[in-house]
């Protein structure tokens, strides 16, 4: 008998470490654990001890039968919240040493909240990853074109160079400026290399080769961050992989990737593992919008403390490529997730300049938690204020696993927000859920609307442990008719990171001016030609000869083409997914720039088009994927329409908010419904991780895959 | 002819009863989501904007407003990066409203858009451009959606945009009083090709164009889908709503600030074409909860550009209040509610109809920060004190150029370091170095890469923090920046600055706090830059080229140049190099009160200098390992006292040697009556 192949998924959060063990045969398990911040590896051993033990075999069985772990890190994170990096050092352009702190001035409100930015005079810059003492100038300057205007002083580099490694760093980046334009910066590693031997254990980390693209500063930031978080990550992650090869995994570890991919740990840049857990949620997303054959797609993840969106439109997701991580602005691909500080935790207020109530950003977290936990907590908390509906079941919270009270939950709500504004609790716990509803709905229009499409287009895909509580609500007002729920949401992330494929990506800025001109006429400049391919070229060599050293073959390699284009005078760019990859006439030419048109237009309108400017092409991307099998998900036989009588649960008063009234409700066990199910609202069904309210006005249907889809009817 | 009547208003349409009846009753909650809704909606087509522009002031300074107005014109709900141009557009809806909607052959008919660049039917010069459309219900107008963006290229007698030669309007560029340019949902292409041909550079005036055209058919098309969902009747009073709660609020906010008169007399040294010195007096009373605005005795009309409308001077008291104190609120025309004004005719702040007046937002800023200081006055003794500023540096210094570029295309830009520019001290931690100025909300630079790659033939030698460009105080004021280009991969180009402050420092200290340094603008022609771009090493120690300091600078090869604030454009040849010294911001309480493990720390990250540790804040270290010598400090500083109380002398004495005192009538020529 052939033994059972296992592929094993892990995403690590802030509190609970997810997993995800696919079988050779079909089984899909799921298990979670705690997080443990000091050494995550502990956590992560401790789910795989857990699938063993379900599987009933030995971990080392288990292990050696494991073809993959792919693994979603909260590492990098951690690192940059808690500033626990290396002592760095930099070098850059002489006059410009100050670059990096004073964050284009702007860096003082990037990354803030609404009423934090408004609050100008007390909004503050984040604290720098480098002390100042310890970034020095070299005497040298290169133009936009790469030619050298003044020529590196090697006696200078060795004498500042001299000055950082005597004050105890542990790193040196360097980023000069234009400096993937020539090699001034490889120049300064050599200098430093063959001058200081002694110090060749300390790494240095060159901007040129983290991020060729133009901008100094979200350059400078990618490169130091990458270097700030590096030491640690390896560590940790070569340190995970030792763990497992003692206990006889011999496969890869592969990371999760914030740009949508696994790939080796060899082959990651740290930054790239920065966000890689909610980015594994959108490729499950985009996974399970081509099952469900749906393209337009909103995932939306509400949790304890934070609801995150992505928007898949027209089945691709949006990229942010001037992302900001932790506050300092980058530069990457990174797939868009947008935040807000609101859950099931988050804190509801009465802001006293309104007299209005407001829900978050601050959440009780999990300890104290809400105050229905009984943990001390006093602030009320939207998990208090559905535990007063009537919605969540304060005997069967985690499964029972959990009990809540009741009491807690009213007498802060009451105290802290009914009292005050004259109102009964009732009353009060109806206005921060809609209060936090009406948030989390303007968000999900604000998203979508950015990438120039209509909400009620869009299907949502509610996971964490309140979106399927609260998305028929943060949907109304949107008219969005379909949501789909999934039988895995609590481990949605450790899902999607099942259904990755190992994606390299690489990156150069060349500008190319005018492929078309004012007179929308195409260039036919075979220099342009030339510089356009060669650049490709030499991205597909670099590609192939980092998988090459992971043992795939070139035939297994797809590349897809991308370019960052914008109208002559402009200055941002847009990205575009190239329809060619070499340029030989000007019949491809203007294939490419009427590429760019058709996105401009879909995404600003015709009214912003400006084709008299021309069209320049800024920065070649070009993303080499191989492609991995995904795991089967069996359909199910469908049964009645009519729920099998136990899963009834006893009913309950349930407040409605929507017709403003409480109802004797019919309550549902979600593990005992079957393919094929039909429930109408009102109704609340009860799982394990989550409660599911189904208002009146929509049906809940499980469906062969059993996961579970929210339709409007009537 | 501008309508002095609507311009002269600086009050929100008065509400009926039964607007007041609609604000209190309707839905709270639906009314919570409708506003966010539409702010999200507004800070969506914002950020579309910023992606659009061509102008750098557009994607670097990201000087955006994108705004609902009520029916009558009156701001409801703004997205903005900057203060001092948000409320301006209501003028001009208002000046549509009364001349265009029944002109035959205009008319205001849904999918219309107006542009409006002239300061006299609201907004701050020619080169902010506010494109308005009005946003239907059937065939009623409900309200307004408009998008403000700066433009340079208007086609002025210099590049730029704001050119300092300029004695009047007909010198400044093309003005635009509320021209329709999209009739009924299409472009006029015959209006548009007249305004690009104004302009040095049509293709960043078109492009800029072309985003506020995209920004107000994305907030109309989803106001539409708002308006179908809640009725017309929930939408005009939730507007209404909106003024209505930012006024109660800032009522509420100025009651609970003493009484009195706060009087702040503010002299500048740049009267537009040459150093001259003028005034602003203003006198703020403070009443319950009102405040009694009198400009009186400020300085006649200005020869230069130097001159400001009354929408701008509101919109200099709206950038100081929504920075300081009513930043909790939403911004609208409500802020402005609290207020009750006087302003002279025929003065700086409202003068002849052709006075040149580029330079608007250079003197309104300066009229902001006097606002900004009799507000921090009054915040003193209030619960609002730990929101006081000291002063920031208040003057905008901006260098302009223009010519060829590099890749052979037209160029005509402002560069925009003095966006970074610094904040006053709090009363308890230094103030931001080089974190934003006060006018703009969101404020970036831009990359030296950036600038060098796609605006102009320019190239960055350094950009970094000013030593010691910060008032010493108890907190020190934020440091400014300083930076030195040259001219690069062109023959030549015209270059230019704009701004004030070189002479007088218009940045004053609080509570003991001292001011900061003025700014500079030098130049040096035939430097032999590539000899001198050399670093050496002599001794073993690294002689730099001249540009990586202010102070070296100043022994450059070649013919130094110190150029005033305002500079007419100069041409410049390629490798010339100019610097740009930008100004800190005050400090706040006795510099010998200051910690001396803070001055250490700053003098550690290169933000105070020896000189200044020991000279000023009288600290007693060792220069090496800056170990303070807490006793000997203690003992110095003590003795400073000392001799300052010897020094001292009564009021009155100061008033009668003060009196005594008066400047070169040169520099009086255009200051109106002394003193």
């Amino acid at each position: 008998m052939t033994a059972i192949k296992y592929r094993i998924d892990v995403d690590t959060g802030g509190t609970f470490t997810d997993g995800v063990l696919t079988t050779s045969n079909g089984r899909i398990l799921t298990e979670k654990e705690l997080t443990t911040p000091s050494d995550l590896s502990i956590g992560v051993m401790k789910l795989f001890a857990e699938f063993a033990k379900k599987e009933k075999i030995s971990l080392e069985v288990l292990l050696q039968n494991t073809q993959s772990i792919r693994y979603c890190t909260t590492q990098a994170t951690n690192l940059l919240i808690e500033r626990k990096g290396p002592k760095l050092a930099m070098i850059t352009t002489r006059g410009f040493e100050d670059t990096l702190r004073i964050m284009r001035g702007v860096g003082r409100v990037d990354g803030l909240c609404e009423m934090e930015f408004k609050h100008l005079v007390r909004a503050r810059r984040p604290q720098p990853l480098i002390q100042r003492n310890l970034i020095v100038g070299v005497t040298e300057r290169v133009d936009c074109k790469g030619n050298v205007v003044i020529p590196l002083n090697e006696e200078e580099v060795k004498l500042q160079a001299e000055y950082l490694l005597n004050q105890g760093i542990e790193g040196i980046v360097v980023c000069l400026l234009w400096g993937f334009k020539n090699l001034h910066e490889q120049q300064i590693r050599e200098i430093i290399k063959n001058e200081f031997p002694e110090y060749s254990s300390i790494p240095i980390t060159l901007a040129s080769e983290v991020s060729p693209k133009f901008r100094e500063l979200p350059r400078m930031n990618t490169a130091v961050i990458n270097a700030y978080i590096k030491r640690d990550i390896e560590k940790s992650t070569y340190g995970l992989e030792m763990k497992l090869k003692e206990k006889e995994f011999h496969g890869p570890v592969l990371l999760m990737q914030n740009f949508g991919g696994v790939a080796t740990i060899n082959n990651t840049f740290p930054l790239d593992t920065w966000n890689s857990g909610p980015v594994a949620g959108i490729l499950g997303g985009l996974f399970f919008g081509e099952l469900y054959g749906v393209k337009n797609i909103a995932v939306v993840d509400v949790g304890g403390t934070s609801f995150d969106i992505s928007v898949i439109a027209d089945g691709k997701y949006a990229v942010n490529t001037e992302p900001l991580v932790e506050r300092f602005r980058c530069q990457g691909y990174l797939i868009e997730v947008k935040s807000l500080g609101a859950g099931g935790g988050s804190i509801a207020w009465i802001n006293e300049l309104t007299g209005r109530v407001e829900v978050g950003p601050h959440s009780a977290g999990a300890d104290p938690g809400p105050a229905a936990y009984g943990f001390g907590g006093k602030d009320p908390t939207v998990t208090d204020a559905d535990i007063l509906l009537g919605v969540i079941n304060p005997e069967y919270y985690h499964g029972g696993r959990m009990r809540l009270s009741v009491e807690l939950a009213r007498k802060t709500i009451k105290e802290e927000i009914a009292d005050p504004l004259g109102l009964d609790e009732i009353e009060a716990a109806k206005i921060i859920i809609k209060t936090l509803n009406g948030k989390m709905q303007n968000l999900i229009f604000k998203e979508i609307s950015a990438q120039g499409y209509d909400a009620r287009d869009f299907a949502i895909f509610a996971i964490g442990g309140l979106g399927p509580t609260h998305c028929t609500d943060f949907t109304e007002e949107l008219n969005i008719a379909k949501i789909y729920t999934f039988l895995n949401s609590p481990v949605f992330s450790a899902l999607g990171a099942s259904v990755s494929d190992i994606v390299h990506q690489y990156w150069v800025s060349r500008r190319i001016n005018q492929l078309m001109n004012a007179l929308e006429e195409y260039t036919e400049d075979g220099e342009v030609f030339k510089l356009f391919n060669s650049t490709f070229e030499n991205l597909e060599k670099r590609a192939a000869r980092d998988l090459e050293m992971e043992d795939f073959e070139k035939k297994q390699l797809q590349y897809t083409y991308q370019v960052e284009m914008k109208y002559g005078d402009q200055l941002s760019e847009i990205l575009i997914k190239s329809p060619v990859n070499r340029l030989n006439g000007k019949d491809e030419v203007k294939l490419l720039c009427d590429t760019f048109i058709d996105n401009y237009n879909q995404t600003y309108g015709e009214v912003a088009s400006y084709k008299k400017g021309g069209i320049d092409l800024e920065t070649f991307i070009l993303r080499a994927l191989i492609e991995i099998s995904k795991p089967h998900f069996e359909k199910q036989r469908k049964k009645a329409k009519s729920p099998p009588i136990n899963a009834e649960k006893k009913r309950r008063d349930v407040f409605f908010i929507d017709r403003d009234c409480w109802v004797k409700t019919r309550i549902y066990d979600r593990e005992k419904l079957e393919a094929g199910n039909i429930i109408e609202g009102p109704a609340i069904i009860e799982s394990v991780s989550t409660t599911y309210k189904v208002p009146k006005g929509w049906v809940f249907m499980v469906d062969e895959f059993l996961n579970g889809i929210y339709e409007k009817v009537g | 002819m501008f309508d002095k009547a609507i311009l002269e208003n600086l009050k929100r349409e008065r509400f009926s009863a039964e607007d007041m009846e609609a604000i209190k009753t309707i839905d709270p909650v639906k009314y919570e989501i409708f506003k966010h809704r539409l702010y999200h909606l507004l800070d969506e087509a914002r950020e579309t904007v910023k992606k659009l522009g061509s102008s750098t002031v557009i994607r670097d300074t990201g000087e955006i407003i994108t705004g609902v107005y009520t029916a009558a014109g009156d701001l409801a709900l703004c997205s903005s990066t900057i203060f001092l141009h948000v409320i301006g557009c209501g003028w001009a809806i208002r000046y549509t409203l009364k001349y265009r909607k029944n002109e035959p052959g205009v008319g205001i008919y849904d999918e219309d858009q107006f542009w409006n660049n002239d300061s006299w039917y609201g907004g701050q010069h020619a080169c902010d451009h506010t494109v308005f459309t009005p946003l239907f219900y059937k065939d009623e107008i409900i309200a307004w959606s408009a998008c403000l963006t700066h433009s340079s290229a208007v086609g002025a007698c210099e590049p730029g945009g704001m050119p300092v030669s300029a004695t009047n309007r007909y010198m400044e560029g093309i003005r635009l009083p509320c021209v329709k340019v999209i009739e009924r949902g299409k472009k006029r292409e015959d209006i548009l090709d007249m305004i690009a041909s104004f302009s040095r550079d049509p293709g960043m005036m078109m492009l800029d164009a072309a985003g506020r055209f995209a920004c107000n058919v994305k907030v109309r098309s989803v106001f539409k889908e708002l308006l179908d969902k809640y009725g017309p009747e929930f939408v005009k009073a939730s507007l209404k709503k909106m003024i209505y709660e930012s006024e109660e609020r800032c009522k509420f906010k100025v009651s609970q600030l003493n009484d009195g008169i706060y009087n702040e007399v503010c002299f500048q040294d740049e009267q537009g074409q040459e150093y001259g010195i003028i005034k602003i007096n203003l006198s703020i009373t403070k009443k319950n909860e009102k405040l009694y605005v009198d400009l009186l005795g400020s300085s006649p009309p200005q020869p230069g550009p130097m001159n400001m409308t009354p929408s701008v001077v509101a919109g200099a008291f709206f950038t100081a209040v929504a920075h300081q104190l009513f930043w909790d609120v939403d911004w609208n025309v409500g802020l402005l509610g609290p207020f009750e004004w006087k302003i002279p005719e025929n003065s700086l702040c409202y003068p002849q109809y052709d006075s040149a007046i580029n330079q608007a937002v250079c003197i309104g800023t300066v009229l902001a920060e006097r606002v900004r200081r009799c507000l921090s006055k009054m915040m003193y003794d209030s619960p609002y004190k730990e929101d006081l500023m000291a002063d920031c540096g208040g003057v905008i210094r901006v260098p302009y150029f223009g010519g060829i570029d590099q890749y052979g295309k037209p160029c005509s830009e402002l560069t925009l370091t003095f966006n970074a520019g610094a904040e006053g001290a709090m009363i308890d931690e230094n103030g931001q170095d080089a974190g934003g100025i006060p006018v703009i909300t969101r404020a970036d630079m831009g990359d030296a890469e950036s600038w060098e790659h796609i605006t102009g033939p320019i190239l960055f030698l350094a950009r970094g923090y000013l030593k010691d460009s910060g008032g010493a105080g108890k907190y020190r004021g934020g440091n400014a920046l300083w930076e030195a280009h040259k001219i690069h991969g062109v023959p030549e180009l015209w270059w230019g600055s704009l701004g004030q402050g070189d002479k007088i420092n218009i940045a004053r200290g609080f509570g003991g706090g001292y001011p900061p340094p003025t700014s500079r603008n030098l130049a040096v022609f035939n430097n032999n830059f590539k000899r001198i771009s050399r670093t050496r090493i002599e001794n073993g120690e690294l002689i730099l080229p001249p540009f990586y300091s202010v102070e070296e600078f100043l022994k450059m090869e070649g013919d130094i140049y110190e150029a005033r604030g305002n500079t007419p454009a100069t041409l410049l040849k390629e490798d010339d190099i100019w610097i740009q010294v930008f100004q800190g911001s005050a400090g706040l309480g006795d510099p010998l009160e200051a910690d001396p493990e803070s001055v250490m720390k700053d003098i550690r990250e290169g933000m105070v200098s020896h000189w200044m540790a020991k000279n000023v804040y009288l600290i007693e270290y060792d220069e090496k390992t800056l170990r303070v010598e807490q006793m000997a400090t203690e003992r110095k500083r003590e003795q400073k006292r000392r001799e300052r109380i010897k020094k001292s002398m009564k009021y009155d004495e100061y008033l009668e040697k003060i009196k005594k005192v008066k400047p070169d009538g040169k520099l009086l020529k255009t200051y109106g009556a002394w003193p």
